[in-house]
């Protein structure tokens, strides 16, 4: 059998027709629909494990051909399925069955960044002690980053708390809602995955100090953007709550 | 005092469900297997509770990943993924089968049907030895459920014995399997049996199957959502009657049930191993 065979299955795969020109011997529609519905069903499940939120919404008929409507322009390109779905939000937003549920995207990001911290690597916060630990001169130079985990997001509907609920399986609520940026935070600082709306000015502070800033010079930098910032207050609320990774300081 | 090998026990998928329940279970020789494609991750609980259960019971690996029966070379990223599983949890075994799954950078995520040509198995051999030598260990292949023929050359007993033959691999026989194509596609299982080297047979796996919804009983499909069925259990008997008790894991990947009906089914394979198992010492 040549080596067509290999396209031409997986063209059958990706078609909606059981057909596999490359066969000779034409098999039943049947038994090649077998290895379709399996590829399809394993996508399609792998999306709604992924986005729980946006299944409970919409429900599980609404769900799976919007699913399988990603999988035709993004199937996995990983040999797991545990991250697939990565741009499911931006099908969502495009996919015009979901119209009038213009918020619908934005609950995707979220289902996926809580499955992007529950899977990310396991590192310790920074905790106030170590910081405590060392001499109040070295604070300003130290560049924590953000911890591994760590999300953020920028919606354009501040659907944080309705995505909560629905996560955490309260029942569901017809509320409408306005337009309005919305700036959540993402992480598990832990075992479990917290999540949390921020100001615009603390989105600032966490965002440079995500990029490897250090401390004395973001508080600066938020301050100049953010007359009202508390530097102080920010860097307490981001050590408490665990947003920061481990302080590798060098006494030298 | 010294203690005989272990006799071959029974295993349990182990399902993100079951965590805790796998980690408190107490039963001689219980193990679970996993697919290391579901430990790939950065980090995060599942690892975590797999280094715990892996603490209490021995872990065997089970990809569905490598699509060794592609036409592509193993995709070295994740063989190297492999790696960092193998590494972290120290597997007893581990599988892969003899399907394909990806192509041009696209993966399935289905066990895809191999045709049985002498192009096929060379291709195959090659993959196999890839995986072996680059995670540094014998791989057990397991044989498919199959749908379909595909113009085959060869018969598949023959062409999973030329690859042991070939490579060094072992075997996973898969009875569910066996018994699925046996009824789809005519194949004697006796006969099959007959061709397969007996002592390359590493581990035995029991599931469920379930008839298409269109084509009923003539088409068994192997969803691992049903309960072994009584004659998967007769064929069960008959091949380690046959070549002797083998490691046996009751595989459900569909339809969860609760984790002691289960260990009720892996209790059931283990009497049958401890069966065979008695029998031959009393031969001996």
């Amino acid at each position: 059998m040549p080596d067509a065979f290999f396209a031409e299955f997986a063209q059958m795969l990706r078609a909606d027709a059981a057909v596999c020109v490359g066969l000779s011997d034409q098999p039943d529609g049947a038994r090649l629909a077998v290895y379709r519905n399996n590829t399809v069903r394993a996508a399609i499940e792998a999306l709604r494990a992924a986005y729980p939120t946006v299944n409970r919404l919409t429900g599980e008929r609404f769900f799976s051909p919007m699913a399988k409507d990603y999988w035709r322009v993004s199937p996995p390109d990983q040999r797991s399925l545990t991250l697939y779905g990565e741009h499911f939000d931006r099908h969502i937003a495009t996919y015009s069955p979901a119209d009038s549920l213009p918020y619908l995207g934005d609950i995707a990001s979220l289902d996926r960044a809580w499955l992007e911290a529950h899977h990310a690597a396991d590192e310790p916060v920074c905790r106030p002690d170590m910081v405590a630990a060392l001499a109040p001169d070295q604070v300003p130079d130290l560049a924590p980053g953000l911890h591994a985990s760590v999300r953020m997001l920028d919606l354009s509907w501040p659907v944080h708390g309705i995505w909560d609920n629905h996560r955490s399986g309260a029942p569901i609520s017809s509320k409408k809602i306005a337009a309005a940026p919305e700036t959540v935070i993402v992480w598990r600082p832990n075992a479990n995955v917290i999540s949390s709306p921020v100001s615009p000015a603390q989105a600032d502070y966490l965002r440079r100090l995500g990029a490897g800033r250090r401390l004395g010079e973001t508080s600066l930098a938020t301050l100049d953007r953010f007359p009202d910032f508390d530097p102080v207050a920010a860097f307490g609320a981001a050590l408490s709550a665990g947003y920061l990774a481990g302080v590798n300081h060098d006494p030298d | 005092m010294t203690h005989p090998d272990p006799s071959p026990s029974a295993g349990v998928s182990l399902k993100p469900e079951h965590y805790r329940s796998a980690l408190e279970a107490r039963a001689d020789g219980l193990w679970f297997e996993v697919h290391p494609e579901n430990y790939m991750a950065d980090g995060g609980p599942r690892l975590r509770w797999l280094d715990a259960i892996r603490c209490e019971h021995p872990i065997s690996l089970h990809g569905v990943g490598l699509s060794l029966g592609g036409p592509d070379r193993p995709d070295q990223a994740h063989i190297d993924r492999w790696k960092a599983v193998i590494e972290r949890y120290q597997p007893v075994r581990i599988s892969e089968h003899l399907a394909w799954s990806a192509l041009d950078d696209v993966w399935f995520a289905d066990l895809l049907p191999v045709p049985m040509t002498l192009r096929a198995l060379d291709r195959f051999c090659r993959n196999v030895d890839i995986m072996q030598e680059e995670l540094g260990t014998q791989v057990l292949i397991e044989n498919p459920a199959r749908y379909l023929r595909l113009g085959d050359e060869c018969d598949e007993a023959v062409f999973l014995a030329e690859t042991v033959r070939r490579t060094g691999c072992g075997l996973l026989l898969d009875v569910n399997n066996l018994f699925i194509s046996a009824n789809n596609l005519g194949i004697d299982p006796d006969a099959w049996l007959d061709r397969i080297p007996a002592d390359a047979v590493g581990e035995i796996h029991l599931a469920g199957h379930e008839p298409d919804l269109e084509l009923g009983e003539g088409l068994l499909i192997d969803t691992h959502g049903a309960a072994v069925s009584d004659p998967v259990w007769r064929l069960f008997d008959a091949v380690i009657g046959r070549f002797g008790a083998r490691p046996t894991l009751i595989e459900r990947d569909a339809n969860i049930p609760a984790f002691e009906t289960l260990m009720d089914e892996r209790a059931t394979a283990q009497r049958q191993l401890d069966a065979v198992c008695e029998q031959e010492h009393a031969n001996a």
